[in-house]
């Protein structure tokens, strides 16, 4: 096959769509990836449908950007091919939250102190899943069949660090029975 | 064989273009997106389903696994209030008082994003760990030798720093309208 000469009208349409069919691949994908390098990083510890239960965030933190130093993270990468997924942790009275973001990073989901005491229970599952709730669950559906589950305790001061830790260290994430 | 090269400059050139525009919007989402208060910034459609294509991207990279604006405001300040960038040979008060929130935050971090290393192992203050003022106020000195009061450690050196107020739980007047929260004011001390 012989490639047409590049005139300058066909050098400036090729190159331009090719540019704008790049840009958008990139701006498209580029959350993925990112989500994609975190997941992997958090799996390695536990697995998928595993919780990682780290210390405070300090100066050696460095797999998610931006950690906070005044909160305890509990973190399972979920994938919900194997089923729907149980997470809960017993929650202290101060500030904690589970949020749930999709492979895309949207955070479609969250709980925290405001709504529910003493126990969380959220059954997680895909967009068109049925299921029976165990009594007292919420259920949550993810718009991705991967993603990232996270619960943050709140520790005010250092004096605090080992009873919130209490909490964060029972955290679990597990295949719903 | 001039054709075949010339196709295949024509397609680098489009990579190169389309890679190198997608990056610095992406890099730079926070000046056409942020809403700006003072030296502080936010993007507002941080960690919802809203977001646009850009902010999204944006927010992978500078801080992934945000939450939304009704569980938490992130605003990040990389100037001082006269519009110098935040440097460790300065010295800094940050001062401010209580929000309408459920608990706040002022961390500070390096230019790759993460925490700074610094001997007391110190690295933000919140509403509990603050020493206040008689009228309740609080002064934050961010400087890379101790300081009396509440001295937030920024890096050894000359190097930049940035700084990010958390605000969880935010009250509704906070979040309809993000303009109007009253944040820290940062004033340049000593400089060397």
């Amino acid at each position: 096959m012989r490639l047409p000469a590049i005139t300058f009208p066909r050098f400036l349409l090729a190159t331009l769509i090719i540019a704008v069919v790049t840009h958008f691949l990139i701006v498209q994908t580029f959350p993925r990836l990112i989500m994609s390098r975190a997941m992997a990083g958090i799996g390695k510890l536990a697995g998928a449908n595993g919780m990682v239960a780290g210390k405070r965030p300090d100066e050696n933190a460095r797999s998610i950007v931006m950690p906070s130093p005044d909160l305890l993270y509990a973190a399972c990468v979920y994938d919900l091919y194997k089923g729907p997924l149980r997470l809960s942790a017993p929650v202290p009275d101060t500030y904690w939250s589970l949020s749930l973001f999709a492979s895309n990073t949207d955070n479609y989901f969250v709980v925290n102190n405001r709504k529910v005491k003493d126990r969380i229970e959220v059954v997680l599952t895909g967009l068109t899943d049925n299921i029976t709730l165990p009594d007292g669950a919420i259920q949550a559906r993810s718009p991705s069949h991967h993603g990232i589950a996270l619960f943050r305790f709140l520790v005010r001061n250092n004096a605090d660090d080992e009873s919130v830790r209490a909490f964060q260290t029972k955290a679990e994430c597990a295949l719903l029975d | 064989m001039k054709r075949l090269a010339g196709w295949i400059a024509v397609i680098f050139l489009g990579i190169a273009l389309g890679a190198g525009s997608a990056l610095f919007l992406i890099l730079n989402v926070g000046s056409v997106r942020a809403v700006k208060v003072g030296a502080w910034q936010t993007l507002p459609l941080t960690g919802t389903s809203n977001a646009d294509a850009y902010t999204r991207a944006g927010i992978a990279l500078s801080g992934l696994l945000a939450l939304g604006p009704s569980e938490a405001i992130y605003f990040t300040a990389e100037q001082d209030d006269d519009g110098k960038p935040l440097s460790s040979s300065c010295d800094y008060a940050i001062t401010g008082a209580d929000f309408d929130s459920t608990w706040w935050s002022v961390t500070a971090y390096g230019p790759d994003r993460f925490l700074i290393s610094n001997p007391v192992g110190r690295f933000s203050f919140n509403g509990g760990s603050v020493n206040r003022e008689v009228d309740n106020s609080w002064v934050i000195r961010a400087a890379p030798m101790e300081k009396p009061g509440n001295w937030l450690p920024t890096p050894a050196g000359n190097g930049r720093f940035f700084l990010a107020l958390r605000l969880y739980q935010p009250g509704p007047g906070i979040i309809d309208d993000l303009s109007r929260v009253t944040v820290p004011k940062i004033l340049r001390e000593t400089c060397r």
